[in-house]
């Protein structure tokens, strides 16, 4: 991981704002990204629980997990 | 997961008759929130937070760093990693200009090391599908001793890890399933349920 080159105090970058199909993209982008799979394919596991009794002990399912309101 | 059922009445959620000021109000709401998110981050990274555009619903919005809300880098000499994902909802309150404000109703901060595994994580997620539903904090096997001053397991073991107020139920609850310590009642966890419920019965207001 490289970290960027340091910024002005005064400077704050400005939040990305999705529309739903951007945030529907997003989903399956982060499913991806963290687990390898399409996020249609993270929402077929994980409503048959296939990530076990207790996803939570699992990271990268809980990032993902944690963004299912931007397929609903 | 599901929205929270002891969440402050949907009235105004399940309502789509809202005024424009009040959409716009909710707006403003969810632009504070994210914009003083953001400021927040950005004393650690110059990554940016996402999320999706507001819309008046009964599902949580979401808001998470890095547009694949994977840990994004952190200086420092243990090159660890952050990943941040909120959710939450708009909520009235008369005490704010504008009448809205946003509640937090879910959290995951995730800190990892350089190769990107994970260290510990805080988590509350009351809605999900853990059986714990309380603020928590795991700490992964990842986290090892090292060597020298890069010593991360001992950094962190010498610091004060930012908890929630904890009552004693918790602590105890924490004990007896998750570390197996050997309950001397059988009727625990209804023992742990009432006096933790009196507990907040009678204390102050925070």
């Amino acid at each position: 991981m490289a970290v960027q080159a340091q910024r002005s105090e005064e400077e704050v970058a400005q939040p990305r704002e999705l529309s739903a199909a951007e945030s529907r993209a997003a989903f399956d982008r982060i499913a991806r990204r963290n687990l390898g799979m399409s996020g249609e394919e993270f929402l077929r596991k994980w409503h048959a629980k296939e990530f076990g009794d207790d996803p939570d002990s699992q990271p990268r399912v809980m990032r993902v997990a944690m963004l299912l309101d931007l397929v609903r | 997961m599901t929205p929270i059922a002891n969440h402050a009445s949907c009235a105004w959620r399940c309502s789509w008759t809202l005024s424009a000021k009040d959409k716009a109000a909710q707006y403003r709401a969810v632009r504070r929130f994210v914009d003083d998110r953001q400021a927040a981050l950005s004393c650690v990274t110059p990554e940016r937070l996402s999320f999706a555009q507001y819309h008046q619903s009964d599902r949580l919005h979401s808001v998470w760093l890095a547009d694949d809300a994977a840990p994004v880098p952190l200086r420092g000499a243990f090159r660890l990693g952050l990943a941040v994902a909120l959710g939450y909802h708009v909520v009235r309150d008369a005490g704010v200009a504008g009448g809205w404000t946003l509640s937090t109703a879910r959290y995951i901060y995730e800190i990892v090391d350089a190769q990107g595994d994970s260290l510990f994580e805080f988590h509350w997620h009351p809605d999900g599908s853990s059986r714990v539903g309380t603020p928590h904090l795991h700490i992964r096997p990842t986290l090892k001793v090292g060597e020298g001053s890069l010593d991360l397991y001992r950094a962190v073991t010498k610091s004060h890890i930012p908890t929630g107020h904890l009552s004693l139920e918790q602590v105890i609850r924490f004990l007896l399933p998750e570390v197996e310590v050997e309950p001397l009642r059988k009727n625990w966890e209804a023992v742990l349920q009432a006096t933790e419920a009196r507990h907040r019965e009678w204390r102050a207001p925070s």
